[in-house]
């Protein structure tokens, strides 16, 4: 027989669970086919041929993925002005660099419509998005009169930036900003201790050596000599430089995998120890975010990395060494030669997406000449030639001589791939990293490099060239 | 009404969208996965899909870094478990009595479990920072070293752990506290009556009765465990370099980050393998104790 | 001999209320430890960015809504709020649908097939799952939306909706059905007229069970939703950026996401550990 507890928790359990059935019917009935947005009619054909306007595709919805990064931080306050001028709205998505390319892979393998236009970098994604088909050619919208705003002006990019989006003659994405990896450096403490700026990849041990000394006898050995990049896979990106300085390359000029070479043995043997000796403990964990951050605190004397971080230490929203920072080029390698090279961030629209032209709108207004040239001036490196040569740059207070004088002295003798020439570049990168990891660590280079060339074979077996 | 067809054939009927379901959710992927393990493919169309034979198998066990991630996995659950079994049973203890507060202190037991664990995880991996973290802040008030937690190679695997500790030790103390909730009388009254002491009256009669219930938890928790993916994800991601990389999350970035469908599919076959194999040889094993 | 005892009795009873202190000390240790990240949760979500990267904590401080004002107004935290309620409720909805009268075959039939393949899937890794699943649905065209996502997180939801229920009506005396069916009721009306209201605590229980497990589901949702789906776990992660981790942003978003699960955990604290054990144990 049911005891009378049974029965009272029944009854109000009855009622309960009649609430939730009813519930689940009301909102399954609602939601049974998602919440899949109808695509809204395309534009209107009588504005293409009364020339361009920005209201063309007013009323639509695109959805932009962007990477956490200073491009990022410094459009999207600015994107509700885009909303008003062309009545698109745009829903951002942005992650932290780790998940916005896993999920934009994702996303772009799905085959979903979902993303209409995404930052990438073509020498990480154009291989692979190319063949797979996931990118929208551009140039039937640049060449539009009606597409594109007169005051566009494509031409007014650096031509060898921009060429890198192109493939078979067709252009995939616009450059958003030309990167180079510079060194930072502290002036007041260079000046402090009496250093040079070093020159040459000896004296930049030597300093980082001396750093240590004189930092630990004032006490302040909680300030580190030099932060640079440990993490894996985003260790690649500057060690690819002193990879280059040695003379080392991804592949040997028969093919084969470049990356255990004398060469490189030497090259990644320095990087780890300099990191390993005068870097943070943490180093292998320790990518840009975390190295900004170290350097804009004011706990690092030197930083090697990407000169589109002066957006961050010379902003005094974030940056508490505003003032104190020097910018100089790489060190020369044993060659005597600087071997730099140059990275770039570009804006694409994805090939199965609805609102391909309303997002051609929304690239076109974030790289305007204008945006562009307030980015420069933000201390992100623009694409656009006629930002860096613009008197109003010039006299801003985001001038800075030394990184300019940096930044272009690299962009000038830049050469090489600073991503493996493979069309599977996140295991190329992945192949690499896993080796400067270990040396890092102490473990032996050789045959750390030794295993980093057995993966990246499989990289080139499966996915080639 | 009686016996309509329905009531006839209940036996098959209930279960029905059940089984299907399970053929649809369960069976069909682990098909799905035997078949692409035996193929070369990515995502999209490049490269297209070519068959393989065993070729992947071959590299899964010729791969260091798949031998690797079974240690991770071994280690991590090495680790968390026993732990989490002797701070449970410990705790369960300490609960085993009346006390001022005795249903709202059960129910704070609760809540490390049923926390989402993503949102666990970022906050243990702001705890543990090695520069701005409170815990190394607390190690410094007792004048211990600072840590570098889950940013070493080789703190990285029981920094994770711990958090996997903190999770799931309220599992195994609620388990356990059950146990010895539901303990006879006479059970309890043949521990006072010998005269022995604490020690031996824990050992030599309460533990060998609630046996059975440390046993499930035990084989609940050890699968479980083997499967951890969120907290590894979102403190280390698998992180620094490979050292806390286990076999999920090895998988998970072969078919995700690297594309190699197939090498993913055949890693998957494998792991799947490895936590059925642990659960069938702990149930066979443990047979015995579980009355 | 009298003193004697009286003192004798004096020390038991310090050694006993020594203990009792000792006791009580462990107890408060363990309490503080279970709770404690829970407290710093909510404190960092309660102070500035300034004040929570200064290298001494803040203990005591004037505490500031903005960040969970920016997390509910900036960050769409409310539309993905949303996309977390629907795929829970839909998949624990539908898992009652499918799970209970499966449990009740299996219990009152003791079909051990169908139980063991539930188990499996209780057992088998979940990342197994999602590769042929994100396949599947990428050939369908069919990733962020609804259908993928509950299908997927029935895998969670069903294995806990059976196995509970299967001990609550192991507990059903079958004697009850008897009698329905001597008055001329078929197996089908016995099960629906009464095992399922006299189960109905147990039904609450594994409802609100799986709902808190589809919610805190992460890899699911991680891979298979999308700006039109995305739930809560996945969009936490907007709140580490580059440069600075958005610390007080983050603890708001963390606060947010685990209350509601904590606050139904607390109705349904009975039958917790008779769920997670697949009944094996009473709580």
């Amino acid at each position: 027989m049911p005891s009378n507890q049974f029965t009272e928790e029944s009854k109000v359990a009855k009622k309960i669970i009649l609430i939730v059935a009813l519930s689940v019917l009301l909102i399954g009935a609602v939601f049974a086919n998602g919440q899949k947005e109808s695509p809204k009619s395309t534009q209107s054909s009588t504005t293409s041929t009364s020339g361009f306007n920005w209201q063309a595709y007013s009323g639509q919805t695109i959805r932009v993925m962007l990477d956490s990064h200073p491009w990022q931080k410094f459009i999207q306050p600015l994107v509700p002005k885009f909303e008003q001028k062309s009545g698109v709205k745009v829903q951002l998505q942005v992650y932290p660099e780790d998940q916005f390319r896993q999920k934009l892979l994702v996303d772009l393998s799905a085959g979903s419509s979902a993303v209409d236009s995404f930052m990438f970098m073509p020498a990480q994604d154009l291989s692979l998005y190319g063949k797979n088909g996931w990118l929208a050619p551009l140039g039937s919208y640049m060449n539009s009169k009606s597409e594109t705003s007169s005051s566009f002006d494509y031409n007014d990019f650096f031509k060898g930036v921009r060429v890198r989006y192109d493939v078979g003659g067709k252009t995939y994405g616009i450059p958003l900003h030309v990167e180079t990896f510079i060194l930072f450096y502290r002036t007041d403490l260079f000046k402090k201790y009496g250093l040079k700026v070093p020159e040459t990849m000896a004296q930049l041990a030597s300093v980082a050596k001396a750093l240590k000394q004189d930092l630990a006898s004032s006490g302040q050995s909680n300030v580190f000599p030099i932060v640079m990049r440990g993490k894996t896979p985003d260790a690649t990106s500057s060690m690819v430089n002193f990879l280059f300085s040695w003379g080392g390359s991804w592949f040997n000029s028969n093919g084969s995998c470049g990356l255990d070479s004398t060469a490189s043995q030497k090259a990644l043997a320095f990087y780890a120890n300099l990191l390993r000796n005068y870097g943070p403990p943490d180093a292998t964990s320790d990518s840009w975010q975390a190295n900004t951050q170290l350097f804009a605190q004011g706990q690092a004397a030197m930083m090697y990395d990407s000169n589109v971080f002066k957006a961050i230490v010379s902003n005094p929203q974030s940056s508490k060494v505003v003032g104190k920072v020097g910018y100089a080029a790489l060190p020369a390698g044993p060659d005597g030669n600087r071997h730099p090279t140059v990275l770039t961030w570009g804006l694409g629209i994805n090939s199965a997406s609805q609102h391909k032209a309303a997002a051609w709108y929304f690239v076109q207004w974030a790289l305007s000449k204008q945006n562009q040239l307030g980015y420069l001036e933000a201390g992100g490196p623009s694409a656009r030639s006629s930002a860096w040569q613009s008197s109003q740059f010039l006299n801003s207070s985001g001038y800075s001589k030394p990184w300019v004088e940096a930044s272009n002295l690299q962009y000038r003798i830049a050469k090489g791939d600073w991503d493996p020439p493979v069309v599977n570049v996140q295991a190329g990168r992945n192949a690499y990293g896993l080796s400067i990891v270990s040396a890092i660590e102490g473990k032996n280079v050789n045959t750390a490099l030794v295993a980093a060339c057995t993966r990246m074979d499989k990289v080139v077996k499966e996915f080639g060239k | 009404m009686r016996g309509s067809w329905i009531d006839r054939n209940l036996s098959w009927v209930f279960p029905l969208p059940a089984v299907a379901a399970v053929l649809l959710l369960v069976l069909g992927p682990i098909l799905t996965n035997l078949i692409f393990s035996v193929q070369n493919r990515s995502w999209g169309t490049f490269p297209p899909p070519s068959f393989a034979g065993l070729g992947n198998y071959v590299s899964v066990f010729t791969d260091s870094r798949f031998w690797n991630s079974v240690l991770n996995m071994a280690y991590f659950t090495a680790i968390a478990v026993p732990t989490e079994t002797v701070l449970g049973f410990a705790v369960a203890l300490l609960l085993n009595r009346d006390f001022y507060l005795k249903g709202v202190i059960r129910s704070l037991v609760l809540l490390p479990m049923i926390a989402t664990p993503v949102a666990v995880g970022l906050i243990w991996s702001l705890m543990m920072n090695p520069e701005l973290g409170i815990l190394n802040y607390l190690l410094q008030v007792v004048h211990l070293p600072r840590s570098l937690w889950a940013t070493s190679s080789k703190l990285a695997i029981p920094s994770v752990a711990l958090v996997d500790i903190w999770e799931w030790t309220p599992f195994m103390t609620l388990i356990i506290l059950a146990a010895l909730q539901s303990l006879r009388t006479d059970q309890l009254e043949a521990a006072t009556i010998d005269g022995a002491n604490a020690w031996q009256r824990l050992f030599k009669i309460i533990v060998p009765v609630i046996r059975p219930a440390i046993v499930i938890a035990v084989v609940l928790r050890t699968i479980d465990a083997l499967k951890t993916f969120d907290i590894i994800y979102v403190i280390t991601q698998g992180g620094p370099g490979t050292a806390s990389e286990t076999l999920n999350l090895y998988a998970f970035k072969s078919s995700f980050l690297y594309l190699r469908i197939g090498y993913a599919s055949s890693l998957l076959v494998v792991l799947a393998l490895i936590v059925v194999g642990v659960a069938a040889f702990l149930n066979i094993w443990t047979r015995g104790a579980k009355s | 001999m009298t003193t004697l005892t009286a003192v004798g009795h004096r020390k038991t009873r310090l050694r006993r209320q020594v203990r009792t202190g000792l006791l009580y000390a462990a107890l408060v240790v363990v309490i503080v430890l279970l709770l404690f990240p829970f407290v710093w949760m909510i404190l960092t979500s309660l102070r500035t960015q300034v004040q929570n990267t200064s290298p001494v904590p803040v203990w005591i401080f004037k505490p500031t809504m903005g960040n969970y004002r920016s997390v509910l107004e900036q960050h769409h935290f409310i539309q993905y709020t949303w996309h977390s309620f629907v795929v829970a409720v839909l998949a624990t909805g539908i898992g009652l649908v499918i799970g209970l009268p499966a449990a009740y075959t299996i219990s009152r039939y003791k079909q051990r097939g169908l139980a063991f393949a539930i188990l499996a899937a209780r057992i088998t890794p979940y990342i197994t799952f999602l590769v042929p699943w994100f396949a599947a649905f990428r050939f369908l065209h069919m990733v962020d939306t609804y259908t993928a996502l509950v299908s997927t997180f029935l895998i969670v939801s069903l294995p806990l909706i059976i196995w509970l229920m299967i001990t609550f009506f192991d507990d059903v005396p079958g004697d009850l059905e008897e009698a329905a069916k001597v008055d001329g009721a078929g197996e089908a009306e016995a099960f629906f007229r009464i095992v399922i209201p006299l189960s109905a605590p147990g039904i609450v229980a594994a409802s609100i069970l799986a709902f808190i497990f589809s919610w805190n589901q992460f890899l699911f949702a991680l891979v298979l939703s999308g700006p039109h789906t995305q739930t809560v776990p996945v969009a936490v992660f907007n709140f580490i950026t580059y440069g600075e981790i958005n610390y007080g942003g983050l603890a708001a978003a963390a606060v947010l996401i685990t209350l509601p699960v904590v606050v139904l955990a607390l109705f349904i604290q009975r039958w917790i550990v008779q769920g997670l054990t697949m009944g094996a144990v009473k709580g």
